[in-house]
């Protein structure tokens, strides 16, 4: 009992582990995939987003310098070289100019040797040369020009916007300039939203630092990666080792300036992927989890449940069918039994009658002559004894098949004892031994001397072989013979054979014989539920029974039982009543 | 207790010779001329060298089964009355398919006045199918 609740605890630990691993997996799989999915989806995202902020501040640069561009150039289209020369004009244009637009540091205007002739700003420059400075020659040659940002003669970073304009006699000419503090520019591009660990600057088309920048250093210092090809738009690229898998790298070129516009975003954007994960699924990870564990131990209970039902149902059921079974081999014994008995009755009743014959005949007057010597031939001493001796030779026979009945039936409760092998066996050929007489089949018995004795049930064990016997018995023609042999495997083991030269059993059919309910006799004749029962039977009392059928053969079983039933001594079997018998 | 009568003539096959060999001095001691014969062989052969008017016949006999010793006796003395005896108080197919033709039926153990009394009724049913010259001379003053 103990063994078959450890086995339904089992079963259920079993379901439950096997139920909660199944669910736990799909939902580490679950997780796997979102959180793939979700990151690719953040990069896509941080990508797509930065795309676009950096066109957004790509676009706001332009613009900035274009204002100012066109400024200068309705300044330069507007005055004359002579009034612009002049500074009160100059500082009427600065101060329109930064009323306007702002963010112009200084107005000046410089002539065709270079030399600054009027200046308004908070700088002294008025006489400074740029003829040798680069922004001075590039105006010259392209007529209007943005530079780099240069730190020149007032040492703070600032970018120049210049206009030439020429005389209008063709000769000669004069270039307005107004410049910007690198600030500004810097300003115009913290647009680009940024993290910790993110970075978003200017370089110059050659690689040289245009707004500080959190990586690379500060502003004209040298940008230490490969200057990007112009390409239109923004490109975004993973960013290489050693700045960190999973980081992006933007650059733009701005269009009409000098400049390429570069983010770096090094934040991973899946790093908000682990907070969301703590912070919003661990509770809904645990809220299933204690979900499907409570679920499946419900389940896993009503499932067992289940199981143990449909058991003790199938025991109760297969408990009903043995006792029908036995009923059903009773009832057959019962008729062998009756002739059995009625013989010796019989001799009894007649060899009583004579003796009461012979006595009441003396009696009588006999009147018959010729039959009074006959009489006096049988009424001798002799005679009485002779008829005595048949009458309890007779009550004796009566007595081995009680005595015999009697210990068939007391065995029909499951007890274990130690027994002869070969005599039960003979015990159980008894009962049929007068059947093969009849039928003329030849009973072989060959058994093996010296058989250890062995510990089992022989109400039962004598039960499956009267069963196989019986079969055997039936499986054969008249004149047929059946023989029956034990032998000793080893040690452990002790085999009956139960041998018949019947028709065989079909190959078709050897399969199934051992199922309940099957029967090849005819309707009324089997039950169909003998051999499932012996089989029952053998592998409850831990043996094996087999059987090899050749058609037109015979056919030959074979019980193999152990001469200590295992499970006997580890633990009693279900139902086990012992002592009842 | 009972009259003398003429000698019919009786066949008992059993294979409990006890029983057989007493059942027949029991008989005998009630007038009949009875022959026990407790194989099928001596049963046949008793058959035909005494020519019984009355057999009982035992439906289990070692070596052959009853109904086929039914049989052969029947076609081999058309005219004998057989009486069925059987230890089994239930008849397998093959007894049932001959029980018509046994003039009846005994289950065991009998008693000898019920022997007695079917014996004389089937000798007297044989007697009153058979023509006179048929019978045995003897057996014409009974009653």
């Amino acid at each position: 009992m103990a063994q078959s609740a450890k086995r339904y605890w089992n079963m259920k630990v079993y379901i439950t582990a096997l139920m909660v691993s199944i669910t736990l997996s799909l939902l580490v799989v679950t997780l796997v995939v979102s959180h793939v999915w979700l990151k690719n989806f953040l990069r896509e995202e941080t990508r797509s987003q930065l795309s676009w902020q950096m066109e957004n501040t790509k676009n706001n640069v332009e613009y900035f310098v274009k204002v100012k561009l066109s400024a200068l150039k309705y300044i330069s289209s507007q005055y004359s070289s002579e009034e612009l020369l002049n500074h009160e004009t100059l500082y009427k244009c600065f101060t329109a100019f930064k009323r306007d637009f702002g963010d112009v540091v200084d107005l000046g205007v410089i002539d065709a040797d270079g030399v600054m002739r009027s200046y308004v700003g908070p700088y002294n420059l008025s006489g400074n040369d740029y003829s040798n400075h680069e922004w001075f020659q590039k105006t010259v040659v392209e007529d209007t020009y943005v530079s780099d940002v240069f730190t020149g003669y007032r040492a703070i970073p600032h970018f120049a916007i210049a206009v030439k304009k020429p005389s209008p006699n063709g000769k000669g000419f004069i270039v307005i300039r107004a410049t910007i503090d690198m600030a500004t520019l810097q300003n115009l591009i913290t647009a680009v939203r940024l993290k910790e660990k993110d970075d978003v600057f200017i370089i110059s088309q050659k690689g040289v630092m245009q707004t500080p920048s959190r990586i690379y250093g500060s502003v004209l210092g040298k940008y230490p990666m490969a200057v990007p090809v112009n390409q239109p738009g923004v490109n975004i690229m993973d960013l290489d080792q050693p700045y960190g898998s999973g980081g992006i790298r933007g650059y733009a070129y701005i269009k009409n300036t000098p400049w390429i516009l570069v983010a770096v975003i090094m934040s991973r954007a899946d790093a908000i992927i682990g907070r969301i994960f703590l912070k919003e699924l661990l509770s809904v990870f645990i809220l299933s989890l204690l979900i499907i564990f409570a679920a499946t131990i419900r389940m896993a209970h009503v499932m067992v449940n289940w199981i143990k039902e449909a058991d003790r149902k199938r025991e109760n059921a297969l408990t009903e069918i043995e006792h029908s079974s036995k009923l059903a081999s009773i009832g057959r014994l019962a008729a062998g039994v009756a002739h059995e008995i009625n013989n010796p009755l019989s001799i009894i009743n007649q060899n009583a009658g004579l003796i009461k014959d012979i006595l009441e005949m003396s009696c009588e007057s006999m009147n018959v002559e010729k039959f009074h010597a006959f009489i006096g031939e049988m009424k001798n001493k002799d005679k009485f004894i002779q008829l005595s001796n048949g009458i309890l030779d007779a009550v004796n026979r009566c007595r081995t098949i009680t005595h015999r009945l009697l210990g068939f039936a007391r065995r029909m409760d499951v007890t274990y004892e130690l027994i002869d092998l070969n005599e039960t066996i003979i015990e159980v050929i008894g009962f049929l031994e007068k059947e093969t007489i009849f039928r003329s089949i030849q009973l072989v018995k060959d058994f093996a001397p010296n058989l250890p004795a062995i510990t089992t049930d022989k109400g039962q064990l004598q039960q499956v072989l009267l069963n196989l016997v019986n079969n055997a018995i039936d499986a054969v023609d008249r004149g047929g013979s059946i023989e029956v042999s034990t032998k000793q495997k080893n040690d452990t083991t002790v085999v009956i054979i139960i041998r018949d030269d019947g028709p065989g059993i079909d190959p078709d059919i050897l399969d199934h014989i051992f199922e309940p309910f099957f029967t090849t006799k005819e309707r009324g004749k089997g039950t169909g539920l003998g051999l499932s029962i012996s089989y029952g039977i053998i592998k409850k009392l831990s043996g094996i029974i087999n059987v090899e059928s050749t058609p037109r053969k015979g056919t030959v079983f074979t019980v193999e039982l152990p001469v200590k039933d295992a499970q006997h001594y580890k633990e009693r079997p279900n139902g086990a009543n012992y002592g009842s018998g | 207790m009972v009259q003398i009568m003429a000698q019919v003539k009786v066949l008992l096959v059993d294979d409990e010779k006890d029983y057989a060999v007493t059942l027949k001095e029991r008989l005998q001691l009630r007038g009949y001329d009875v022959q026990a014969a407790c194989t099928v062989e001596d049963a046949f052969e008793a058959a035909d060298s005494s020519n019984p008017e009355v057999i009982l016949l035992d439906m289990k006999m070692p070596g052959m089964d009853g109904a086929d010793v039914f049989n052969r006796l029947k076609s081999s003395h058309p005219d004998v009355e057989i009486i069925i005896v059987s230890g089994q108080g239930a008849m397998n197919e093959r007894a049932k398919e001959i029980s018509g033709r046994a003039f009846d039926y005994l289950i065991k153990p009998v008693e000898i006045q019920d022997v007695a009394r079917k014996i004389q009724e089937a000798w007297e049913k044989r007697s009153s199918r058979l023509p006179e010259g048929g019978r045995d001379a003897g057996g014409k003053d009974a009653n």
